[in-house]
């Protein structure tokens, strides 16, 4: 652990140094599996499992990874949508105060909603169909005190002028609207109450290739505009390397590399980025890909293989990845968990 | 029968297919006018956004859509081969949607798979007793016989302990694996063709990288062709040889795979390849996308259905009539006023 934490709180020397927003330590989610009329505990999905990074003002962290690697239950756990088991959330709220997210109740954490904010993936399921743009949009506001009325119609209106819609749609409901205009009331939404941080899980993913690129632009612009922090949960590796500014690739509940988009995309450290490159598939006929197949799929999260988890589907393990287990560890300004990231040379985009 | 040399390969021939909804609201043309060729051994891909018409025209081609449609149009050649070496040339449009000759083609010499299997999938039966089903129905084998054809296929996609995951619920696979078992159920029959909708949407990446595989691996030991339907250019790079670009119920172009991505003409055919984020050296620059929205199907542009947003967009012209597919290249086609070809078909009047 202690490579690990030291790694962390290296300085990047690439970049001009930046305010920590949020410092995860040993966040760790692990979900019960009862059975039986006692609810015996009978096992544990470890969905996040002693997950630690940090994500600097005003920019824009990727966490990828497969479904099931827990990059969406540590999204919610930033946000305390759910209670983390065990670790540090530390949040700055920029007037010297740092308070532990994971500690937080009541009242303060309610206070704290203010700054964080969420945006999904599915523009339909996440907005009430029986609720105007006004509602929706204006909810946040009302929340936290504003009363309905001319100052919240404004305020409403502003907003919705800002992620590009018109401001006379908001006595309509979302059923009047498209995926992308749906995904835009959310946004404005999760901006209505300006906070610092936002999570957005998968929020281009629904979308049509055109409307995606309409949406990641104006994700973009809002950050330039409102100095917006982004933690940016996606699959989609080519918007994650568009979009972020360092990325977090997550398997199986754990953080196996850490690094900044464009060394994570030209030199990956792990093999599993390396097969996760590979698969993604180019918008390119000439360029031949050379598949690195994966074999095998995703570890169970409550049965979770010895040493590395990701050993049963990696071309390059050996004995000690079968038993040991690596650590995090530091190598070029990279953070990977791989017993071969030193030796090993891995192939990353062209 | 004969047949000029040159249309030999040929397998299906999809020509100015027209069909829509009748809704509340009025009438819907979700396939206005589409025209393309499916050639023996190849993959042909159907790229579009939502509400194209890509799934309808693939839904056309086995009548499950358009059945109760008074003004479908166009005709569906399907240029069949039989096991006892006869040949022939049946328009699709032309069978009744439920009659015997329809069904013996659906699922057994035409075969589909969908985007997500768990809902395609019956969620009560075994994933091998409606294999089995679909054997059953297409040829004259035992349960046990049949069993053992189940068995065997699923082997082929790969899927471990095909013994006893035969006996699985659709529920107790993972998404991969119930892809895996759609598409040996599909091709259990081995189909001349495959209707492929969206088959990796709904999947990791590196489990669609394996599922792709495996379909370009099954289409050479099949010899069969497919039709790739989706949304995401990089699938259509892998895996197709040709490539028919759809906007709002038109093909408004059709390249061999390389012409398309290297010298795409369609101006929204350009604007889909701006618009998508590319992994590599290009990645970071500002990204370049159509402005504004498929337009609804209700409130459709006259002329080129591409007008209301293309950025070449010729006053008076390009808003009175449809544009006709112009030749470009030896296998590029592309509908669109900017490529010399002034002759014009009124739209709702047959394509020359």
């Amino acid at each position: 652990m202690n490579t690990q934490a030291e790694a962390i709180a290296a300085p990047d020397a690439t970049r001009p140094p930046r305010r920590r927003l949020l410092d995860v330590r040993h966040l760790t989610k692990h979900y019960p599996i009862t059975k039986g009329i006692l609810r015996r505990e009978v096992g544990r999905v470890r969905a996040v499992d002693d997950v630690s990074f940090h994500v600097d003002e005003g920019e824009t962290l990727g966490l990828v990874g497969e479904s099931g690697c827990g990059k969406t239950s540590t999204g919610r756990c930033l946000l305390r949508a759910i209670d983390p088991t065990s670790g540090e959330i530390l949040f700055d709220r920029g007037n010297g105060e740092v308070v532990d997210i994971a500690k937080v109740d009541g009242r303060a954490l309610k206070s704290l909603r203010r700054d964080m904010q969420m945006v999904f993936q599915d523009p339909f399921s996440s907005l009430n169909p029986r609720w105007t743009l006004l509602d929706i949009v204006g909810e946040p506001l009302v929340a936290f005190g504003m009363k309905p009325g001319r100052t919240l119609e404004e305020r409403v209106a502003d907003l919705l002028q800002r992620v590009g819609l018109r401001p006379e749609y908001m006595h309509r409901y979302p059923h009047a609207f498209s995926g992308g205009e749906r995904q835009r009331i959310g946004i404005a939404r999760a901006l209505a109450l300006n906070p610092k941080l936002v999570v957005a899980d998968e929020p281009v993913s629904a979308l049509d290739v055109s409307v995606r690129a309409q949406t990641l632009n104006l994700l973009e612009d809002l950050q330039a505009e409102l100095g917006l922090t982004y933690v940016f949960i996606s699959h989609d590796l080519s918007v994650v390397q568009h979009i972020c500014d360092r990325v977090v690739v997550m398997y199986v509940g754990q953080v196996v590399e850490v690094t900044e988009t464009n060394r994570l995309f030209y030199t990956p450290r792990h093999p599993y980025t390396e097969a996760l490159l590979s698969a993604v598939p180019k918008p390119d006929p000439d360029l031949i890909s050379a598949h690195l197949p994966l074999k095998g799929e995703v570890a169970d999260p409550s049965r979770v293989p010895p040493g590395c988890a990701f050993h049963p589907r990696c071309p390059y393990a050996v004995d000690r990845c079968r038993t040991v287990e690596p650590q995090l560890e530091s190598l070029d300004g990279t953070l990977v968990r791989c017993h071969r990231a030193r030796e090993l040379s891995l192939r990353g985009v062209e | 029968m004969t047949e000029p040399s040159s249309r030999d390969d040929l397998l299906l021939e999809v020509k100015d297919l027209r069909t829509g909804f009748a809704l509340r609201e009025g009438y819907v043309k979700s396939v206005d006018g589409a025209s393309f060729n499916v050639r023996r051994g190849e993959t042909i891909g159907i790229v579009g956004e939502s509400g194209c018409g890509k799934s309808i025209t693939a839904r056309s081609i086995l009548r499950i859509a358009g059945t109760n449609d008074d003004r479908l149009g166009g005709e569906i050649l399907y240029h069949r081969r039989r096991g006892d070496g006869t040949s022939g040339v049946v328009d699709l449009l032309k069978l009744p949607s439920n009659g015997r000759a329809i069904r013996s083609i659906r699922g057994a010499e035409i075969a589909m798979i969908f985007q997500e299997p768990m809902t395609a999938f019956s969620p009560v039966h075994t994933i091998g007793n409606q294999i089995i089903e679909a054997i059953r129905l297409h040829q004259p084998l035992s349960k046990d016989e049949a069993r053992a054809v189940a068995i065997d296929m699923l082997r082929r996609v790969e899927m471990s302990n095909a013994e006893s995951r035969i006996d699985a619920y659709p529920h107790q696979l993972s998404g991969g694996m119930r892809q895996r078992a759609m598409i040996a159920m599909a091709l259990v029959c081995r189909p001349q063709l495959l209707l492929a909708d969206e088959p990796t949407t709904a999947l990791d990446v590196t489990t669609q990288a394996q599922i792709l595989a495996l379909i370009r691996q099954l289409k050479t030991e099949l010899g069969m062709s497919v039709m790739m339907i989706t949304h995401d250019l990089g699938v259509i790079a892998e895996t197709a040889q040709h490539v028919a670009v759809m906007y709002l119920g038109k093909v408004v172009e059709t390249a061999d795979v390389r012409s398309l991505f290297r010298d795409p003409r369609h101006p929204y055919t350009r604007a889909l390849l701006a618009s998508v984020p590319k992994l590599g050296r290009e990645s970071g620059q500002r990204l370049n996308p159509v402005k504004g929205m498929v337009p609804s199907p209700f409130n459709r542009p006259v002329g080129c259905p591409f007008n209301t947003r293309c950025p070449q967009m010729i006053p008076g012209v390009c808003d009175r009539a449809m544009p006709a597919p112009t030749t470009v290249g030896a296998t590029h086609q592309v509908s669109c006023f900017l490529y010399g070809d002034t002759t014009t078909s009124e739209p709702g009047e047959k394509a020359a």
